[in-house]
């Protein structure tokens, strides 16, 4: 296809830009290097330089962060390759902040931290930018979490319910499912309205290009925005990574619109502002980690918000991902971590290698504001669970010892043993709230309790795909109504039983 | 060495104020020049003082020397001898770069680089210090630099500043309104 080009059209509007050219010169405070070295650069000069704002190498092309403001030179993280900058080159104020592009373009790419595309899909298409650090709103602006955030995944669903606003810690040992986790959520929220952005900090590019791979195979991409910052890019990159995705999210929130944010992981994310910190001569606190460490979590995590009404009633909710060592939640960071969030799920190499994944540890887990969001069909059938659940651990303790046992604590087992079976749930098969509901119910109210272990999955599928099929009108009413009346509680009795007699012959 | 920078600012201040308490201020800074000229000429000079293998009696005889051979302000003898003995002579350079910005503004004066394509006539030169003296309402000391990369136009640093009204520049910046 040949391209017609009106020559008149062109000059005039070269013409017209030439005669809106009217500066002619440029005035700006520039600066020396004084040293340069692991991706951090000491700049003499820049008196009027901020804290936080960019700077620019001209020589190299690339960009750098104001860190540290000191009595005749500043420290600057540089965001690009060090090798090529030398001492005494020229450092330019840019007088903004570091930023970032934010808006709908972002949608269904991947970019780096500074909002660069990755993913070769040509220029990222946004006009507006956000200030990647910000305050996190005011008591005022805020109102409590209301509206449930469905993962999809039973045992969260039910016992550690999340809501819109929220911040839940996702913690455990590494290759426990933490990361599943947060991926079967987004997956989760297709046609839900939530725009996902998936921050990926120090992660191996082949991970991140395998996440990337999973939400496109699921149509995840369409709702998501995905930051990477990979093992092999300098520290600084790793650091602004998670205010970066945060900044992006927030525009959703501003307008109005609910967005979940994952950030993978927060463990990585300390150690490269470690490295940075301590390359900036900051004094070393606590393993190392500097004074300010709980801060760059704290001020990130308060960021997530539900918004008044009056604000528009947007919601950014957060889900930090810790790794552990050996299981340890009492070092430096996981502590620092759980104290600032609303909860955490606590996942366990024992129970991964039990077959019961999600390996959720119920008995650790919490959420501290879910609860007001769950809906009513869910805790109708959540209450009993969580009890019979705890009920359950406690026995297994005893029944361990090999005693003879009552048929009441026999029955109490069996009948625990079938929620955990229940409980499990296979990765990237997120399931909506009435399935849930329905699971659940039939595990609680003992329709299970006669079923042998070994067919417990095979009769879920089979119900399953008996609600979809035969008693859709219970799905449906579930969805729209939120709760289980004691009319369709009568309905879905009649429902069980019926499928239960032709399940078992 | 980042703190380099502090050390020598607290030097230079500490002779300046001594110079003006005592109306030294002109002699210490032909002093001052002075050894700056002999470190420019001889680039051992300054690492002959701060090796510490030679007797510090022979380096202080050394500078005593030099104050008196060129008649010197014998402050200035003294102020070098705190140096050796504080082990901060090698940071001279930086003392007395530290010790001109104060003498300058003392005398509002100010260091400005210009950076033309082609060596300044009078004219223009005497135009350049009228016009630039007025806007920055200091006496100009001037130091000057041919770049014939920036084409036409001049390139002004002060105080950290870069003024850029070279051709050059004006060039990019056009490419970048046409190409946006």
């Amino acid at each position: 296809m040949t391209i017609k080009i009106n020559p008149e059209e062109i000059s005039s509007v070269i013409k017209s830009r030439l005669e809106s050219f009217s500066q002619t010169y440029d005035l700006a405070q520039v600066g020396r290097v004084l040293e340069v070295g692991d991706g951090i650069a000491r700049i003499y000069g820049l008196e009027d330089a901020m804290s936080g704002e960019l700077v620019y190498f001209p020589k190299q092309d690339i960009y750098g962060m104001v860190l540290n403001l000191e009595e005749e030179s500043v420290g600057v993280c540089l965001f690009g390759d060090d090798s090529d900058v030398l001492e005494g080159d020229e450092v330019r104020c840019t007088g903004r902040i570091a930023e970032v592009p934010v808006g709908d373009g972002l949608i269904g790419r991947v970019v780096n931290p500074l909002g660069m595309p990755i993913d070769g899909k040509g220029e990222v298409k946004s006009d507006r930018f956000r200030p990647i650090e910000r305050i996190a709103p005011g008591v005022i602006e805020r109102q409590p979490v209301k509206e449930p955030l469905q993962t999809g995944i039973k045992a969260i669903d039910a016992m550690i319910p999340i809501g819109r606003g929220q911040r839940e810690l996702i913690i455990g040992d590494r290759q426990t499912g933490k990361t599943a986790i947060a991926i079967d959520a987004i997956i989760n929220q297709k046609g839900k309205g939530v725009v996902c952005v998936y921050v990926a900090i120090g992660q191996k590019n082949s991970t991140i290009a395998n996440i990337v791979k999973t939400l496109e195979r699921f149509g995840a991409m369409d709702y998501t925005i995905v930051v990477a910052a990979g093992a092999s890019e300098p520290a600084p990159l790793l650091y602004i990574a998670p205010y970066a995705g945060c900044a992006m999210a927030e525009e959703f929130l501003e307008t109005g619109r609910h967005a979940l944010i994952i950030y993978d992981d927060l463990t990585k994310h300390a150690q490269a502002y470690r490295e940075m910190s301590l390359l900036l001569r900051r004094p070393p606190g606590r393993e190392a980690y500097p004074g300010d460490i709980f801060y760059a979590h704290s001020r990130l995590l308060e960021r997530a918000c539900k918004y008044s009404d009056a604000k528009g009633g947007g919601s950014l909710t957060a889900l930090p991902i810790i790794e552990t060592q050996a299981g340890d939640v009492t070092t430096y960071i996981p502590t620092n971590v759980i104290s600032i969030t609303d909860g955490q799920i606590y996942l366990e190499t024992n129970l991964f290698y039990q077959g019961i994944r999600p390996a959720i540890n119920v008995g650790l887990s919490v959420s501290r504001v879910g609860g007001n969001a769950q809906v009513k069909a869910m805790k109708q059938v959540a209450g009993r669970l969580r009890l019979d659940l705890a009920q359950y651990r406690e026995m297994e303790a005893f029944a361990q010892f090999g005693t003879e046992l009552d048929k009441a604590t026999i029955a109490q087992l069996e009948r625990g043993r079938r929620l955990v079976e229940i409980l499990k749930q296979g990765q990237y098969k997120p399931m909506s709230l009435a399935e849930e509901v329905m699971v659940l119910y039939v595990g609680v109210n003992g329709y299970l309790d006669d079923i042998p272990m070994e067919r417990i999955k095979e009769f879920e599928e089979a119900w399953l795909s008996a609600l979809k099929t035969d008693y859709k009108q219970i799905l449906d009413e579930i969805e729209a109504k939120k709760e289980i009346s004691e009319d369709l509680d009568a309905q879905i009795r009649k429902a069980v039983e019926e499928f239960k007699s032709g399940f078992l012959k | 060495m980042d703190d380099k920078f502090v050390i020598a600012e607290k030097y230079a201040e500490a002779l300046f104020e001594y110079s003006k308490e005592h109306s030294l201020i002109e002699d210490i800074k032909a002093g001052l020049d002075l050894i700056k000229a002999i470190t420019d000429l001889n680039s051992g000079f300054l690492y002959w003082l701060s090796v510490p293998v030679i007797p510090e009696s022979e380096r202080k005889a050394l500078i005593q020397e030099v104050v008196d051979r060129f008649s010197l302000n014998p402050a200035i003898a003294w102020f070098l001898f705190i140096l050796l003995e504080k082990k901060r002579i090698r940071f001279f350079e930086e003392i007395y770069s530290k010790f001109l910005v104060l003498y300058n503004t003392y005398h509002h004066r100010i260091d400005v680089e210009l950076i033309t394509a082609r060596p300044l006539s009078d004219s223009e030169r005497q135009l350049f210090l009228h016009i630039w003296g007025s806007y920055l309402g200091r006496w100009i000391e001037l130091k000057e630099s041919i770049d014939e990369n920036i084409i036409g136009g001049i390139k002004v640093y002060y105080k950290g500043w870069l003024y850029d009204g070279s051709i050059a520049k004006r060039l990019e910046l056009l490419r970048e309104e046409l190409t946006r």
